[in-house]
């Protein structure tokens, strides 16, 4: 169960949980075009250089993502909890939502960014963090944070996990099938149509998402294409 | 004049002395207003004729009178007149009736009206004469038949049934026990969100919400092995079906003592721990690696804690960074000894388990579960988070992968697959999991295991269904399909 949009309002912003794969996303008004934000050069390196002022914009940021699941499934913003992930994107929080099924009936997982207050989701919000990133021929972040972002914003609402440490990859081929376990790798930077890719493997708690290959293509404005290869055993 | 059975004696001071029910019908399209001869019958006519016209019967406007009346129970008068009428006039019927008619017509039959096998045949072929434009209409149909709210899903991803998806949730509910659906106080609402795959989620509240887009064939497409392995009884079958199946399993799983079956060993064994706290210890303890008979007991201490925080964190991506960050061993890339003990630390299958353990892992996606642990798999089985522990030879008369995530997707496959037609209940069971079926026919099934799979015309959620009954599918089958079916 994938999905994709993106939103303007923040109330709203969570709808798209509702859309299905291969919806177009749409772009929020406002929007920066593509460049118009600046990349980091340093990367994911610099994520504690920002200080104070990124600290208190991701703790903004994550009362963002409260209250909006709050007002989407009808529970107190403090029964979401908010883990932002730990990876530097200028101007950009990505997270990963949860509530517990005593606040809601039932697990909900939400997983997007955040930027300008608003929230994304899915593609959208991987473009906006490739142009936050001012990825494309220039590779201005390793393939395993490249894979490490995408893969969590794989499907808005599960939790999607990419393989980026080798001994996962190890352990992940000792215990799964023949096929999965030729499979496994850890995230390579590809070019695909004179495109910028990577190409990662990942697993997610959706049912509707088995362990597959993933090939990312940044297109040079930014817009994510993402070709997923399921990997049965049999 | 025929009797004309249930007809009640509102009923019958409506109908104007009622109609010849004859076989085949009535053609409702010819009507004759005013009674009398139609049309061409202008000239000569007999005096008998004369003195004593018929007034052909139309239950068409009969109905539409009864509708559109202001008086109170109309819909109940009408839906009275419908029972009475032949299948072919019932569906006619309802077809001739405006959609603003239909709709006062579903919406005005009370629940206590629309029990018993008559009215539940009667509500099918109402279901199937109304258009597939009119959802609402659609919806309180099937509300009626299995005193279910029949709605979207109440947060944002909610999106409007379609005909093709509540037919086959009806055909698929009729066929499990009323006691299970319209008599089961944890199932209370039946609803839909918009996803791009065929899937579900079920909620303590008593909501059972199915999720599939406009892209998702939900007629032909087939488990094919995201959730199966090819030899396990969900293999092949339909994906919507199982998944309906599946979440009314998880609304029926504590009524039935599903939670002791799924503690025990024939259950899988299984172990919660609603949080994350402790599991490190416990996933140490049972590894019986060389961390739990770590030395220095404050190094193991840090170790374990080292070990929690990664679980606490959820982030098995950062246990080597971790743990290389440990004091006693943050020297390992010059000093040999703490490199040793380093190795002796990843070596150990705890932190080898907790690699693929977490639920956006899908360790239960995995042939073997992930690292056993003494006789056990650990891993978390949601992220809000619970984390669970199950024997992992029980894997071995799996029904589905996704089966052992947690012991109520344990039940919940177990469910679907007792109640997958054709055939027996609990046939895909047989020789694979005998205990298992036998539980089921003892705890989960009124019936017992008798009754089959397939309901035979006119039952109520098949409590008098014929055991072995062949199966008619339903894949594709038009709104017409006769009930009973629904079988991938």
């Amino acid at each position: 169960m994938v999905r994709k949009r993106a939103l303007c309002l923040v109330q709203a912003a969570l709808l798209c949980a509702a859309c299905g794969k291969g919806l177009q996303s749409r772009t929020s008004e406002g929007s920066n075009g593509p460049g118009t934000v600046a990349a980091d050069p340093a990367g994911p390196a610099s994520a504690n250089t920002k200080g104070s002022t990124q600290m208190a914009s991701t703790e903004a940021d994550i009362a963002t993502v409260q209250g909006a699941i709050a007002k989407e499934i009808r529970v107190s913003p403090d029964d979401v909890k908010v883990r932002p992930l730990h990876v530097s994107v200028p101007g950009i929080t990505v997270f990963t939502a949860s509530v517990h099924p005593a606040k809601a009936g039932r697990g909900v997982t939400r997983t997007g960014i955040v930027e300008g207050g608003s929230i994304y989701v899915e593609t959208e919000a991987m473009s906006r963090v490739a142009r936050a990133w001012g990825y494309g021929a220039r590779r201005a972040v390793p393939a395993t944070t490249v894979a490490q972002v995408f893969g969590a914003l794989h499907n808005a609402a599960a939790e999607s996990s990419p393989f980026i440490d080798d001994d996962t990859v190890q352990t992940y081929k000792s215990v799964s099938g023949p096929r999965r376990a030729a499979a496994v790798a850890m995230p390579v930077e590809a070019t695909v149509d004179g495109l910028p890719a990577v190409v990662y493997y990942l697993t997610s708690s959706s049912r509707g998402t088995p362990f597959s290959e993933v090939t990312a293509i940044v297109h040079p404005d930014f817009q994510i294409e993402l070709r997923v290869q399921p990997v049965l055993e049999d | 004049m025929v009797g004309y059975g249930r007809a009640t004696a509102a009923l019958e001071t409506r109908s104007m002395g009622g109609y010849e029910r004859t076989p085949g019908g009535t053609n409702l399209g010819q009507t004759t207003p005013g009674g009398g001869a139609g049309p061409g019958a202008v000239g000569k006519q007999t005096l008998t004729e004369q003195v004593t016209p018929q007034a052909k019967p139309d239950p068409v406007k009969e109905i539409t009178d009864l509708l559109s009346g202001h008086a109170a129970g109309g819909a109940a008068a009408a839906f009275d007149r419908l029972k009475a009428l032949d299948e072919a006039q019932q569906t006619s019927v309802i077809t001739h009736l405006s959609p603003a008619l239909r709709g006062k017509l579903a919406h005005g039959i009370q629940k206590n009206a629309a029990t018993g096998d008559t009215a539940h045949e009667v509500l099918r072929r109402c279901f199937d004469a109304t258009p597939t434009g009119e959802v609402d209409t659609l919806c309180r149909w099937t509300a009626l038949r299995f005193d279910l709210a029949v709605t979207s899903t109440s947060d944002s991803s909610g999106a409007p049934w379609d005909k093709r998806g509540l037919r086959r949730c009806w055909d698929v509910l009729q066929m499990l026990p009323a006691a299970h659906v319209a008599d089961n106080k944890d199932l209370k609402s039946l609803t839909r969100y918009r996803s791009g795959s065929v899937e579900g989620w079920a909620s303590d509240d008593g909501e059972a919400a199915i999720g599939y887009g406009s892209s998702n064939n939900i007629d032909t497409l087939n488990e094919t092995g995201d959730f199966t392995d090819a030899k396990d009884p969900l293999r092949g079958k339909n994906m919507f079906d199982a998944t309906v199946r599946h979440e009314i399993g998880h609304r029926v799983d504590a009524g039935v003592g599903g939670p002791a079956y799924t503690a025990s060993d024939n259950g899988g064994g299984w172990k919660t721990w609603d949080g994350s706290h402790g599991m490190a210890e416990r996933i140490v303890t049972a590894s019986g690696g060389k961390i739990s008979s770590w030395s220095d007991a404050t190094e193991k201490k840090a170790i374990v804690a080292c070990l929690q925080g990664v679980i606490d964190d959820r982030v098995p991506n950062e246990i080597n960074t971790r743990l290389a960050a440990l004091s006693f061993v943050a020297k390992h890339a010059t000093d040999a000894a703490q490199q040793t003990k380093l190795d002796d630390i990843k070596g150990d299958h705890a932190v080898s388990a907790l690699r693929v353990a977490f639920s956006h892992q899908a360790p239960w996606d995995l042939p073997t579960g992930g690292v056993k642990l003494g006789d056990r798999i650990f891993q978390e089985s949601y992220d809000w988070p619970q984390w669970v522990s199950y024997k992992q030879d029980s894997r071995a008369k799996k029904f589905s992968r996704y089966q052992f995530r947690a012991p109520g997707e344990w039940f919940a496959e177990a469910y679907a697959t007792y109640y997958q037609p054709p055939g027996d209940k609990g046939a895909l069971m047989k020789g694979l999991d005998d205990t298992t079926k036998t539980w089921f026919d003892a705890h989960v099934d009124p019936q017992h295991g008798a009754g089959g799979t397939t309901p035979k015309s006119g039952t109520k959620n098949g409590t008098t269904a014929t055991s072995g009954a062949t199966p008619t599918p339903t894949s594709g089958a038009p709104a017409s399909a006769p009930k009973g079916a629904g079988g991938p």
